[in-house]
């Protein structure tokens, strides 16, 4: 394998990896967590919340959803462990409304809850009523709303917390069977989770659409796999439709394999035609030609003029008939001038012939090639 | 003119196939009063080429196969008693000629061998005290099969250093073999029908113009480079000597002179270098196990060490 197909590889791997991470960024926009229904249904949850009608099954649909938006944010690296929080106690707060809980949940949603007052009075009325089987007054519910509320208005709780506080509230009031107490605070609690919903919202514009009623059709979503995602690990976060992606990566990399082999060597001969060694020491090569009179001084001109035009050097082991040799057919119509002007170099350098007529044929014979070139 | 157009008389007749090189090698070596070693497998058309320059040249031709029980008077001729006159005779030898084809020399003895070298190193014989020259000029091209393992003696290197040029020849390409296919009847007749193009004196004048041509210290410089770039080479055990430099001089001189200039140049070097170097270097046998041979060697050196500038 040739280096430039090498070099050829690792910048095409390079560049397929950057649109690789530029997707991996934008998947969540593409995919934003609706796993299973539309982003309509997510409207209608929020409208349920807003009105405090929440179904049970709306309930158990967003507890499903904020899962998955749980598990997207860990994966891509995009939540915050604030965010994170609240889409945690917001997904208790959903799988509590939705009614099919156990204890342990109501265990779990106190341990998520952030406030450590709010954690240890709620904890502590619900170790009396479960396992000291003492019962809770609604006075003991009303004066821990109380406190709620007081630290909500504070500003010390976040509304995922709040809603999930109410939440609890709720459902020990309910366990009670003080109704009217319960039905007061789920509707606050679900007026309190739309607001959170919204929070969230706020925080990840990329995966929430602000515009809610005009969802954007998401990429279908299908990862690379297989080879070529075993190739380039990066690219199983491009998204292109499964029957297309094998097609569009092998034609995209046949293409530019086919451009590029036909591209490159013609543009590295003429970037090496800018920069001829020869006509770098051309200079110090006249000066010393000198010696042996303008003949020679005219073809080191003349080899540092064909360096350049045609991307060939000579070599520090090459002779002047092979350097000939070499550049006879890029030369075309010109090679007999170099040739006698080798001819005339090799007479002049090697015999000493000093005619002067030689002087002037050079200077001919480089003129003739600076011309043509 | 004279070997010049010798040159160009059987080079360019077209019945020598792809030997345009080993006839110019040849020719160079007589010109610079070498003898010449030719490496190949049977059937390359070395007594070919031997007998067309041979005749081209008007010079006297004699061929002797080697064989192990071959004694040195074979070679080089005997003295015996003439009872009409009552005195010792001298009959001479085969080598009594100007070229001398010596096909398979490593399988004569090594007594044998020695008795040949010695001849053409001195260009005379001594037998039983008288002393006797050789003609002029001579040359000995002498064969040997590369691939021969069983019932031969190999050329101690101290010998192979009398042959000024070593050249391997070998099969020609397919495009090569079918065109000699086609004329294989015409270059029999053509070898048996040709006429001298060169006298012998000629060819004696030629020689000593061919001293005259003129070498650029520059290209004094560049030979002593090469030959001392075989000694620092990692794969060599011993490198040239300097009378290997003076035979790259002196095959440089004759190619230059062969090709119509009185001045040597770069290439002369060049093309000169592995058959007058390939055979006076000694390889480690770590690399020769491996496959490198001295030739690569020597072009390898050739393609490192700077041209002279400018």
């Amino acid at each position: 394998m040739t280096r430039g197909v090498m070099v050829f590889l690792a910048l095409l791997y390079v560049s397929m990896s950057a649109v690789a991470s530029a997707q991996a960024l934008e998947t969540y926009r593409h995919t934003p967590g609706f796993t299973g229904f539309s982003l309509s249904d997510w409207q209608e949850i929020i409208s349920s919340l807003q009105s405090g009608n929440l179904s049970a099954s709306e309930a158990q649909k967003a507890a499903s959803t904020i899962g998955t938006l749980i598990n997207q944010t860990s994966q891509l690296g995009v939540s915050s462990s604030s965010l994170n929080q609240s889409l945690e106690a917001l997904y208790s707060y959903f799988h509590l409304s939705s009614g099919n809980y156990t204890e342990s949940d109501i265990l779990n949603a106190l341990s998520l809850l952030n406030n450590t007052d709010v954690k240890n009075m709620l904890t502590s009325l619900f170790f009396s009523y479960m396992f000291e089987n003492r019962s809770v007054s609604d006075s003991d519910i009303l004066s821990a709303l109380e406190r709620i509320e007081t630290l909500w208005r504070q500003g010390k709780l976040t509304p995922s917390d709040y809603a999930l506080a109410l939440k609890l509230l709720s459902i020990l009031a309910r366990s009670e069977g003080y109704t009217y107490l319960s039905d007061r605070l789920d509707s606050e609690s679900m007026r309190v989770a739309a607001d959170a919903l919204k929070a969230v919202t706020s925080q990840l514009p990329n995966l929430i659409p602000p515009n809610l009623g005009q969802p954007q059709t998401p990429t279908s979503g299908v990862k690379i796999g297989g080879l070529p995602s075993a190739a380039f690990p990066l690219l199983s976060y491009l998204s292109i439709p499964e029957g297309l992606q094998t097609i569009v990566l092998v034609a995209t990399v046949v293409a530019t394999s086919i451009l590029l082999s036909y591209l490159a060597p013609r543009l590295v001969s003429k970037v090496s035609a800018l920069w001829s060694p020869t006509a770098r020491r051309v200079k110090k090569l006249v000066a010393y030609a000198g010696r042996w009179g303008e003949a020679v001084e005219y073809y080191w001109r003349a080899v540092a003029r064909i360096e350049r035009a045609t991307g060939v050097r000579l070599s520090p082991s090459n002779t002047h008939r092979e350097y000939y040799n070499a550049v006879k057919s890029a030369l075309g119509g010109l090679s007999p001038s170099f040739g006698r002007l080798t001819e005339i170099y090799e007479a002049r350098r090697y015999a000493g012939d000093s005619r002067r007529d030689l002087d002037e044929e050079a200077r001919r014979l480089y003129g003739d090639l600076v011309a043509k070139l | 003119m004279g070997v010049r157009q010798a040159y160009s008389y059987i080079t360019g007749s077209g019945y020598l196939i792809e030997k345009e090189r080993e006839v110019k090698l040849i020719l160079a070596a007589l010109i610079a009063r070498g003898h010449v070693l030719i490496e190949g497998v049977p059937g390359v058309a070395k007594t070919t080429i031997a007998k067309t320059i041979a005749r081209t040249l008007s010079l006297d031709f004699k061929r002797v196969q080697m064989t192990p029980d071959l004694l040195p008077m074979d070679i080089i001729g005997y003295k015996i008693f003439d009872q009409k006159t009552a005195e010792f005779k001298f009959v001479k030898g085969p080598i009594f000629t100007n070229i001398l084809l010596v096909d398979e020399i490593n399988r004569a003895s090594p007594r044998t061998q020695s008795a040949l070298l010695e001849a053409m190193q001195e260009r005379q014989v001594t037998i039983e005290g008288d002393t006797f020259r050789l003609d002029e000029p001579f040359i000995v091209l002498a064969t040997q099969n590369p691939i021969e393992m069983e019932g031969v003696f190999p050329l101690p290197e101290a010998q192979l250093d009398r042959f000024l040029v070593k050249i391997e020849t070998g099969y020609p390409s397919t495009k090569g073999f079918v065109e000699m296919l086609k004329k294989v009847d015409e270059i029999e007749a053509w070898v048996e029908a040709i006429k001298p193009v060169v006298t012998k004196e000629e060819v004696l004048n030629e020689i000593r113009s061919a001293r005259d041509v003129k070498v650029d210290e520059a290209v004094y410089q560049y030979i002593a480079s090469l030959v001392e770039e075989t000694r620092r080479h990692h794969a060599v055990r011993l490198g040239a000597s300097p009378r290997s430099g003076i035979a790259v001089l002196r095959m440089a001189k004759a190619v230059a002179y062969l090709e119509g200039r009185n001045y040597v140049i770069p290439d002369d070097v060049k093309q000169v270098l592995a058959p007058t170097l390939s055979h006076r270097i000694i390889l480690k046998p770590e690399y020769e196990v491996e496959g490198l041979t001295a030739s690569r060697v020597v072009e390898e050196i050739a393609n490192r060490v700077p041209v002279p500038r400018p």
